[in-house]
């Protein structure tokens, strides 16, 4: 399956054998201890911070000849993000790369989970900008440690309720806190609120990764993952008045897209492949609708 | 003494089969995964002798069970150039040939409540994974619970519930038989009143 033309000169995968054992380590105690950050050594990687160096060193030391690999940026298969990222891994080795989130084995993601459902034996890897929830809460690292050994996660809830008061719900639409296993509270990257029900009880192994802020944690698959809320606010997703402009869906995460200077936009699923599998499962409907523009 | 035995075939594939292997264990416990082949010395199974080349290296120490052979010790040696202890406490990672003669699951580092990941990871052999006494399993990784046969005495499952009630805090272990490998990791709790007993002393 693999191509003889991984880039010469380079280990496969890149990262040296060391840096992968000192990772791989890293990991299994990530999945030891759901929603529990583990500190690791990350590397200089061939990209600046924020463009996914925590993601691409758990993808590079867990992939293997025989995966599969997938990489989406907010959902699509297609941006510059992703592109390079599956390009690099291509390079480096020479493994099979694919859009459809069914065919993956590995699935490298900046921001949401695929909405097509995920399978067991199936592994995502998250880019993380900020992996500690307490952080806006409590600077102090070592404090935010203490505040995670004694489960002190009021102030996290004072932080709800202040949006509570003030705006009558709470208004956090991305990187929603959760706690995973009944024990951490844990920042599940910035994910849309509308993708934290799709990480409890999830069949696939969920990886996190944090470079810049070299932290890995992990949520092994059928694991609890409760979004935190009030009794009388409870936890809800987002919805659209209107379905996907390209498909019908209207069960997915819409993304606003401006479509000319006169201010007019349209919706559509962030979502590409999920958008395009159904297009093309419905032959009647918009199917160029790019081309109608 | 220098060991005449060779590592994996292929380093970096070989890890990486493994590694996932004892990833998979640890995430799907109950689950019996299957390790890269090696030919490992005597006394050390083929997925633990394949597990150790995976985890193992400079920057780890650890705790081989007295009972290994000194070929086990060179060859640990020469191919993961990883420091060994005497004190189980200190002890990154744990070999265990004969659990009968080994020390408690108490006398092992359960880590700390700010670092719990500070914690021993045990490599036990067993004879076989199989045709032990039936222990049901609830946990992260687990769908329901899972049913598992592991050959282990009742005395062991009573140390292990006791350890797993003190999470965070706790120990991850992986069981080798021929080239298999299952994991429970700390999560990992027994069910049924037998496996429940007052406290443990290391």
């Amino acid at each position: 399956m693999t191509s003889p033309t991984t880039e010469p000169g380079f280990n496969f995968a890149y990262l040296d054998e060391q840096t992968k054992r000192s990772i791989r380590r890293a990991l299994l105690k990530a999945v030891a201890l759901p929603g529990h950050q583990i500190p690791f050594s990350s590397r200089e990687m061939p990209m600046s911070y924020g463009w996914g160096t925590g993601g691409i060193q758990v993808t590079a030391s867990v992939i293997g000849q025989d995966d599969t690999l997938k990489v989406i940026d907010q959902g699509a298969d297609d941006t510059t993000n992703a592109v390079n990222i599956r390009r690099f891994f291509k390079k480096v080795c020479g493994v099979e790369t694919t859009e459809r989130t069914e065919e993956a084995t590995l699935i490298q993601t900046r921001h949401r989970i695929p909405e097509t459902p995920l399978t067991e034996g199936q592994v995502m890897v998250y880019q993380v900008p900020m992996p500690e929830p307490l952080y806006f809460i409590e600077p102090s690292r070592t404090k935010a440690n203490k505040m995670h050994a004694l489960e002190e996660y009021g102030p996290m809830y004072v932080r709800l309720y202040e949006d509570v008061t003030r705006f009558g719900r709470i208004a956090l639409s991305y990187d929603y806190p959760v706690i995973v296993g009944d024990r951490y509270l844990m920042n599940p990257s910035p994910i849309p609120r509308f993708d934290n029900p799709k990480l409890h009880m999830n069949p696939a192994l969920q990886l996190f990764g944090a470079g810049r802020e070299k932290r890995i944690y992990a949520v092994p698959p059928y694991t609890k993952v409760k979004s935190l809320d009030f009794e009388d606010y409870p936890f809800q997703v987002e919805h659209w008045a209107q379905p996907c402009e390209f498909c019908g869906a209207t069960n997915s995460y819409l993304d606003e897209v401006v479509i000319d200077d006169a201010g007019q936009r349209m919706w559509i699923c962030s979502d590409t492949d999920y958008c395009n599998q159904r297009q093309a499962a419905q032959p009647e409907a918009k199917l160029n609708a790019w081309e109608n523009l | 003494m220098i060991t005449q035995l060779p590592g994996f075939a292929n380093p970096v594939h070989d890890a990486q089969r493994t590694f996932r292997a004892l990833l998979d264990a640890l995430a799907r416990p109950g689950l019996i995964q299957t390790t890269a082949h090696v030919a490992p010395p005597d006394g050390l199974a083929p997925s633990c002798a394949a597990a150790a080349l995976t985890l193992l290296d400079l920057e780890t120490t650890v705790w081989l069970q007295p009972s290994f052979s000194e070929d086990a010790r060179a060859w640990l040696l020469f191919h993961t150039g990883c420091r060994f202890t005497i004190d189980p406490q200190t002890a990154d990672f744990a070999l265990i040939q004969d659990l009968a003669t080994a020390p408690s699951l108490f006398a092992f580092s359960h880590g700390t409540a700010e670092y719990p990941e500070a914690s021993t990871s045990l490599l036990i052999q067993l004879p076989d994974l199989e045709n032990g006494e039936a222990v049901m399993l609830q946990g992260p990784g687990i769908k329901d619970s899972i049913c598992i046969t592991l050959p282990l005495t009742v005395n062991y499952w009573q140390q292990w519930q006791a350890m797993t009630e003190g999470y965070p805090l706790g120990l991850d272990a992986w069981y080798f038989a021929g080239d298999r490998v299952l994991g429970l990791p700390r999560t990992a709790r027994v069910q049924g009143s037998e496996f429940k007993v007052q406290s443990f002393q290391s």
